[in-house]
C-alpha cells in the first residue's frame, strides 16, 4: 500500500516571503508558470537605464543612500525607483527617473515608456497597460553626485 | 514517488527527485541559477541533505514539483519556463501515470548570461547546501 494518507493534499507551493504577492500566472495541464514581480521590475529598470538621457532611477531614498544600497545589491539591478503591479495577463509600471540635463524631458520619458513596454512585452509576454513616469530630478553631468566614471572635477588635468 | 506493483512497490525519495529536477533545470539554456526564496525556505529536505530551489511535495499520483528559476534577462522568459518544464518532465518521464505537474516560478532575472551552462554531470549539484 502506498502511504499517501499521511500526505496532505498538495496545495500550491507555499513560499512565504517570496515576491510580494501578485503574480503573473499561466496555467497549463502540466503545471503553472509564474513570474515574480521582481522580474518585471528588473526588466523595466534595465530597459529604462538603456535610454540615453536617463541618469538614474530615483527612489524614495536620497542619492547617497541609494548608491550605497545599490553598491551592496548590484548597481545594475537597482529597482528602487520602480513599482510594478502584475496581474494574470497584464502589468502596470510606475517609475521615477532622474534625467540628464539638458536632455528633452518629454522625449526621454516617451523613449523610456516605449522601451519598457517593448521589453516587458517581449520578454515576459505580459501586456503593459501603462507606464507612469515621474521625473523627479535632473542630473548634471560631472556633478557632485554623478557616476564613479565621471572625471575628477578639477579645473585642469 | 511510489509505483504500485503486484509484488511490491518502488518509492523514490523526494530528495532524489529534487536532485534530478535541479540537474535538468540548470541544463536548460537561459537558466542562470535556481532560487531558494528570500529566506532560503524554498527547498526539499530529506535524509542526506537538502536541495534548494526545488520543492517536491506528495507521493505517487499526488506528487507535484515546483521549481524557482533565475533566468537570463536578455531572453524571453516564458519559453525558458516551458523548456524547463519539458526538461524536468523528460527527466521524470518514468513516473507512474506520466510526469507530475511541474510549477515553474521565474523568481529573478540576471543581466549577464552565464558563460556556459552548469555541467549537469555526476556529483552533487551546486545548489546543494549542507
Amino acid at each position: 500500500m502506498t502511504d499517501t494518507s499521511e500526505i496532505t493534499a498538495p496545495t500550491a507551493p507555499k513560499n512565504p516571503g517570496a515576491g510580494s504577492g501578485a503574480l503573473a500566472q499561466l496555467q497549463t495541464s502540466k503545471g503553472t508558470t509564474t513570474i515574480d514581480d521582481a522580474v518585471v521590475a528588473k526588466v523595466a529598470a534595465i530597459a529604462a537605464r538603456e535610454v540615453d538621457g536617463v541618469a538614474d532611477l530615483g527612489g524614495s531614498l536620497t542619492g547617497a543612500i541609494s548608491s550605497v544600497v545599490g553598491r551592496i545589491r548590484g548597481a545594475e539591478h537597482r529597482t528602487s525607483g520602480v513599482g510594478v503591479e502584475v496581474g494574470a495577463r497584464q502589468a502596470a509600471v510606475d517609475m521615477s527617473l532622474k534625467i540628464t540635463y539638458p536632455s528633452p524631458v518629454h522625449q526621454v520619458a516617451d523613449a523610456v515608456r516605449q522601451n519598457v513596454i517593448d521589453r516587458i512585452e517581449s520578454l515576459t509576454g505580459l501586456e503593459v497597460v501603462e507606464v507612469n513616469i515621474a521625473v523627479i530630478d535632473l542630473a548634471f553631468p560631472g556633478g557632485e553626485e554623478g557616476d564613479e566614471a565621471a572625471a575628477p572635477s578639477g579645473r585642469v588635468e | 514517488m511510489t509505483a504500485g506493483e503486484s509484488r511490491g512497490s518502488t518509492t523514490i525519495a523526494p530528495l532524489a527527485v529534487a536532485r534530478a529536477v535541479t540537474a535538468a533545470a540548470l541544463a536548460v539554456p537561459g537558466v542562470v541559477a535556481l532560487d531558494h526564496g528570500r529566506l532560503g525556505e524554498f527547498a526539499t529536505h530529506g535524509r542526506g541533505g537538502r536541495i534548494s530551489g526545488v520543492a517536491v511535495r506528495g507521493l505517487g499520483a499526488e506528487q507535484r514539483v515546483a521549481v524557482r528559476i533565475v533566468v537570463d534577462g536578455t531572453m524571453p522568459v516564458l519559453p525558458i519556463a516551458d523548456a524547463v518544464r519539458d526538461a524536468v518532465a523528460a527527466t521524470l518521464g518514468d513516473h507512474p501515470g506520466g510526469p507530475p505537474p511541474i510549477d515553474v516560478h521565474i523568481a529573478d532575472v540576471r543581466d549577464a548570461p552565464s558563460p556556459d551552462p552548469v555541467p549537469a554531470s555526476s556529483g552533487p549539484p551546486p545548489t546543494t547546501v549542507t
